[in-house]
This record gives structure tokens, sequence and C-alpha cells, in this order.
């Protein structure tokens, strides 16, 4: 049987980290996996400009920007006033010291948050997850983003989980093609 | 319930993503670790470049305390060579990287200054830095013992 596959090499990413290094650390997985649109910004006001002039399909961004909170930006692309940007997946990448502060990214509306130092197969697996998984996306007074509650399909890691969610690693093979129907 | 509307947007990375060709997950990994390691040189520099940001930090304490703004800055200087030390297996450069984590944070939570266990941290940080000679097992174990001496003196929780 062959190998599902993942076609990223249309797709654009926009990547948000103060760091130079660990941008090009990023970028060069991200390029190994077949990704050719990478536009590197190291603070939130480069990527909100980037935002203002280019449509995006994906955002990594780190949990404390420079110049603002991780937060405000996530609020901000949420709150764009056309679809499908302010739907985009963003996942934050959370250094060590960051990582008490993840609830609120999750309360900003972040889809994800990985945990720094980012190894390919974590990045491969949610991008992959990202993809191939449906999620509603929930819109009220104080929250814009994803439907943070899993029915059918697992969510990727023990990061956003309750207490009674099953705690799976996530498997591609098993993700791969979600249930019919499957509601997120 | 009122106030509540529910999207199901079509995620433009989700159409991208279901077009035939690409990339199995096999492939992407082995061309990412391969892109990874022709830049890995770059990541002991960058290691270096924070050590002797931390290094210049602690020079500037007055009176054997540091402000909180220079906390914060040994918090991100820190966090940066816990990165670099794990995405290239510095085993023992990370676990004390992230003790230094611990203890700055605590620190900065407790409204205290001290740049002394800062200090220690950072010179055994420098013990274990890529471009220096591997200790050998036994000392490095001993140096992680005492620095987690550090943190119980204080009584600070890990953050991770």
């Amino acid at each position: 049987m062959a190998q599902p596959r993942l076609n990223l090499q249309a797709i654009s990413v926009l990547l948000v980290d103060r760091n130079h290094y660990s941008r090009a650390l990023i970028s060069q997985a991200l390029r190994g996996f077949g990704i050719k649109h990478i536009a590197p910004c190291e603070n939130g006001a480069g990527a909100q400009e980037y935002l203002a002039q280019a449509p995006v399909d994906l955002c990594l961004v780190e949990a404390e920007l420079p110049d603002m909170n991780s937060t405000d930006l996530i609020r901000a692309i949420r709150r764009l006033p056309t679809a499908p940007l302010r739907f985009v997946p963003i996942m934050v990448l959370s250094g060590y010291t960051q990582f008490r502060t993840l609830n609120v990214a999750r309360d900003a509306g972040a889809n994800l948050v990985l945990k720094k130092p980012v190894s390919p197969q974590a990045l491969f697996d949610r991008i992959w997850w990202l993809c191939r998984t449906k999620r509603a996306y929930i819109e009220t007074a104080n929250y814009i983003g994803p439907d943070r509650r899993f029915h059918d399909t697992d969510p990727p890691d023990s990061a956003y989980k309750r207490a009674g969610d099953k705690t799976e690693n996530v498997d591609p093979q098993r993700i791969a093609a979600p249930a019919e129907g499957a509601s997120s | 319930m009122s106030g509540v509307t529910v999207h199901f947007p079509t995620l433009p990375l989700q159409e991208a993503a279901a077009r035939p060709g690409g990339i199995t997950r096999e492939s992407a990994l082995e061309a990412a670790q391969e892109n990874l390691r022709a830049i890995s040189g770059e990541g002991d520099a960058t290691i270096e470049t924070a050590l002797a940001a931390l290094d210049a930090i602690v020079g500037q304490a007055a009176g054997g305390r540091l402000t909180p703004e220079q906390m914060r800055a040994v918090l991100n200087e820190a966090d940066q060579v816990v990165n670099m030390a794990g995405t290239f297996g510095y085993a023992a450069l990370d676990r004390a990287s992230r003790a230094l984590c611990d203890v700055a944070d605590g620190l900065l939570r407790a409204n205290r200054g001290d740049v002394a266990p800062v200090a220690v941290h950072i010179r055994a940080m420098r013990l274990f830095s890529p471009l220096c000679a591997a200790p050998p097992a036994e000392e490095t174990a001993r140096v992680l013992a005492e620095l987690a001496k550090v943190a119980a003196f204080y009584d600070f929780t890990p953050l991770g």
C-alpha cells in the first residue's frame, strides 16, 4: 500500500521568531517538507505588515515576540475581516520559559502549541494533523478560533488536553484518513 | 445560545496539501534532517553568543543584585541556549540551561535579584559548552547535582 503523502509545495508559511538562527532552523525543516514559500519575520509588527500584503496558509509564531505578545498578534489575525486568512492555522512555538503562558495562547485562538526545541518529527506531525483534520471555528464576543472540543479525532499532543481526553501521541498513519463526517 | 457563530471554513492549507504528489513523512523527515545538518555549525556559535550575553548581564550587576529587567534578559538568553542545546543534543548543557531558567524565573517571581545563583549556572553552562572539552560523566553529574541544590535552597519548582 502506498504511503500517504502531503503536498506542501504550494503553501505559504509565515514564520515569526525573534531569533535569527531559530528562524533558520525551522525554515530548513520546512524546506525539507517541500515548502517553498516561507516568509520570516522577527517581530509582530513585521508579521502584521506582511499579512496586510500577502495571504499565508500557515502561521508559526513564537510565544513571546520582542515588540508584542504573540496573543496580540493571534487576536489581530482572528479579527481580520476576510476569510480564509482569519481562520489560518496558527501554531505557537513556545520556549522553555514561556510554557506557563500557553493557556493564554489557546484562549487567543491558536490552533496548536509546540514546545521548543522543535524537532522535524514534531513539526511535520502537527502540520500533517492540521492538513488532515477538519475543525470548526467558533466566533463569540470574547473568542474567535478553532473549536477546542475534540470528538471523533484526538488532539495531536497532550498540550491542550482536558483530563478526560485520550492521551495518545499523534500517529500520521491513523490520522491520514479521518473518519467520514468527523466533527471536531 | 446567542452570540455564538460556528464556521466551517475551507482552509487553503488543507486544499493544497490534498493535491496529488507531495512527500511522504519518511522522505520529509530525511530531507529536513539533512537541511538541519547543513547549518548545525552555526548552532555552536549561537550558543557562544548567548553565553557571552549572559556573562555581560551578570557583569552589570550592582551590589550583587540584578534588576528585574536584567533577570528577564537572563531568562531570554538562557531560553535560547535551551533551544539550541535541545536541538543539537547537548544533554548536560540542556539541563544546566534549564536549571538557570528555573532559578531566574523563581528569582523574578520572588522579586529577588541575587546574582550569585545566576553566575554559578552560567559557569556550569560554560563547562558544558560545545566549544569546551566535555567533562567526564562523573564530574557532569556532580555539577548538575550541585545546581539542583541551588533550586532546592530557594524552593523553586521547574518551569517545564
